[in-house]
């Protein structure tokens, strides 16, 4: 299944990277591949390839990889298939963490660029241990209780972060901007930087595939087969979440992705991580970038926030698994 | 190597502020390894408590648990989880995983935190798949197998931590006599082999007909243990569960029989 994935997922890049506003051919994109890094002079359209199209698409692509990983975790974790970063507000948290560093630190910006993922991180765990706090039942985390807990304590963050745009007067439509989700102001710049957080997570998660299979049998029965179960928790916790803030501080707030491709996913691979896994992130990788190729060329040359195009996709496909769990155990927690 | 409790007390914290009631008090008992040991008593005398004192689920309050004679404390969370392996009353099926894969999950213990499972720990899985009669559906989802399937997976899996003491709590709850009784034939096999197997058991014939000895719990403290035969007299019986009983005797044990009215 990954090879097959992974194949899809170059089709998609080489696609994406072809079509928009300068219509690239792959001879376009490779040549400024190659040329970048030999040095050479680029043409004009090869220009357009390095500077614009390929980091937007790769970054398109590591964001849509890191939130379906941080997907995956979160519902690995809370044994919950509706845990999402976007749902249980993790992603709002990070996105008022991300806007406060902008909106104080315009004045000198490589302080924000380091600082965003790092405030952002701080307010999407501030978030995790609100929302898991106030969800937790004696049992666990009921999945209804898990979502009431995420919405509400995401709409207070949405809430402060409108008022911190507000406040920030003439950079509130740069900020607001970046926050509704997309990828237009891409540069090689943000993809090293989420790169830089998104594939150690990735190797990280890898490694404890296996001790998410074992979180399946609860937390008591994980830990009578011997898994430190509170070590790898804090762990996975703030790997997840670190994902989510850094694509949140470089891409803003996208919906709905970390459920809906870990969710389709499952049902091709199965549940056990170590193949779950690495699909997920591939395909999770592939969808935002055909979500982003959507949303700049539906109504071009106007450009759709990419968040909107995920919420308008996931929002459906949430409803279908909430009332598909109604009906039967696969939604776990009861 | 024996798992032992030597003057054991344990206290549950109150939820409600009335002070710490004690679960186990004094209690001391020792398992061997090629013995089926039966843990009876009513409800609320402590059973569950000292599995979980003998899982370190629960610290004892006072006394001690020992393993092969050190203190259960001092084993790493893998090396204990391949010495004592527990069948919980009601576990949680891992779902959506096949029953091979959710048996494989017993090798834990052996594989690792960060380890990927050896051919060694596959032949480990396929057998105790062959001792608990899985293997005809290794491939279906565990979560739609029937209770008495998905009982022997579980017990298939506590088979591939390979223990040394297998720890049953009520295994046969919600089980229907013949997958009873296979049950308890798979926990006497494993003690043929030299592990040391407790079983709590509600099923008081069930436990004089499986079970080498028996330790009867009340109140939080032993009030008998032995051959099945002393444990279950009428009048202790009628005394500890608070209701009249009477003991037939059999070729293969006492029978108990509830009197009424």
């Amino acid at each position: 299944m990954l090879p097959l994935s992974l194949l899809a997922l170059c089709a998609v890049l080489l696609v994406a990277g072809a079509v928009g506003s300068a219509a690239l051919t792959p001879e376009h994109l490779l040549g400024a591949l190659v040329k970048s890094v030999r040095g050479e002079d680029l043409s004009t359209l090869e220009a357009i390839a390095w500077r614009i199209r390929l980091p937007r698409v790769l970054l398109a692509g590591l964001t849509g990889a890191g939130l379906s990983l941080a997907g995956v975790l979160f519902q690995g974790i809370f044994r919950n298939p509706l845990a999402d970063p976007y749902l249980i507000g993790t992603a709002s948290g990070a996105g008022f963490g991300a806007v406060l560093v902008f909106a104080l630190g315009a004045s000198f910006p490589p302080l924000a660029a380091i600082g965003a993922p790092l405030v952002a991180f701080v307010f999407a765990l501030l978030t995790v241990l609100l929302v898991t706090g106030l969800a937790a039942d004696l049992g666990g985390l009921p999945t209804a209780r898990l979502i009431l807990a995420g919405v509400v304590v995401g709409s207070v963050f949405t809430a402060a972060t409108s008022f911190l745009l507000v406040a920030a007067r003439e950079q509130s439509a740069g900020l607001l901007s970046r926050l509704l989700g997309g990828f237009g102001f891409a540069s090689w710049g943000d993809v090293a930087a989420l790169a830089a957080f998104t594939l150690p997570a990735l190797l990280l998660a890898g490694a404890f595939a296996r001790a998410l299979d074992l979180f399946q049998l609860g937390e008591r029965g994980a830990a009578l087969l011997g898994l430190p179960v509170e070590t790898v928790k804090v762990v996975l916790l703030g790997v997840a979440t670190l994902v989510t803030a850094a694509s949140v501080s470089v891409a803003g707030i996208i919906g709905f992705v970390g459920l809906m491709v870990p969710h389709s996913v499952r049902l091709v691979t199965g549940p056990a991580h170590a193949r779950l896994l690495p699909v997920a992130v591939v395909w999770g990788a592939g969808f935002m970038v055909l979500a982003d190729l959507l949303a700049r060329t539906v109504i071009a040359p106007v450009e759709v926030p990419v968040g909107i195009v995920t919420a308008l996709t996931g929002g459906p496909f949430f409803l279908w698994l909430l009332r598909r769990s109604r009906r039967g155990p696969a939604a776990g927690t009861p | 190597m024996t798992l032992e409790v030597r003057e054991v007390t344990a206290r549950y914290p109150a939820r409600d502020g009335n002070g710490h009631a004690a679960a186990l008090t004094g209690v001391t008992l020792r398992l061997e390894p090629g013995e089926v040991v039966g843990l009876i008593g009513p409800n609320g005398s402590g059973k569950s408590t000292l599995l979980r004192l003998l899982t370190r689920q629960l610290a004892p309050a006072e006394g001690r648990v020992l393993l092969a004679g050190r203190d259960i404390g001092g084993y790493g969370r893998f090396a204990l989880a391949r010495r004592v392996a527990l069948v919980s009353q009601e576990p949680e099926v891992p779902t959506g995983f096949t029953v091979r894969e959710a048996v494989a999950m017993g090798r834990a213990p052996h594989v690792g935190l960060l380890g990927s499972p050896k051919a060694e720990d596959d032949s480990v899985v396929e057998e105790a798949m062959r001792a608990t009669g899985t293997l005809s559906f290794a491939h279906r989802r565990i979560e739609t197998l029937s209770g008495g399937e998905r009982q022997r997976a579980v017990f298939a899996r506590a088979l591939a931590q390979q223990p040394a003491f297998l720890l049953l709590d009520e295994p046969t709850n919600h089980l229907d006599l013949r997958y009873q009784v296979e049950l308890l034939t798979y926990a006497r096999r494993q003690a043929s082999q030299g592990s040391g197997v407790l079983a709590v058991l509600h099923d008081l014939n069930l436990a004089a007909r499986s079970c080498d000895r028996l330790v009867m719990l009340s109140a939080g403290r032993v009030v008998a243990q032995g051959a099945p035969a002393a444990v279950l007299d009428a009048e202790l019986l009628s005394a500890t569960f608070g209701t009249r009983v009477e003991a037939l005797s059999t070729e293969d044990g006492p029978l108990i029989v509830p009197r009424f009215g």
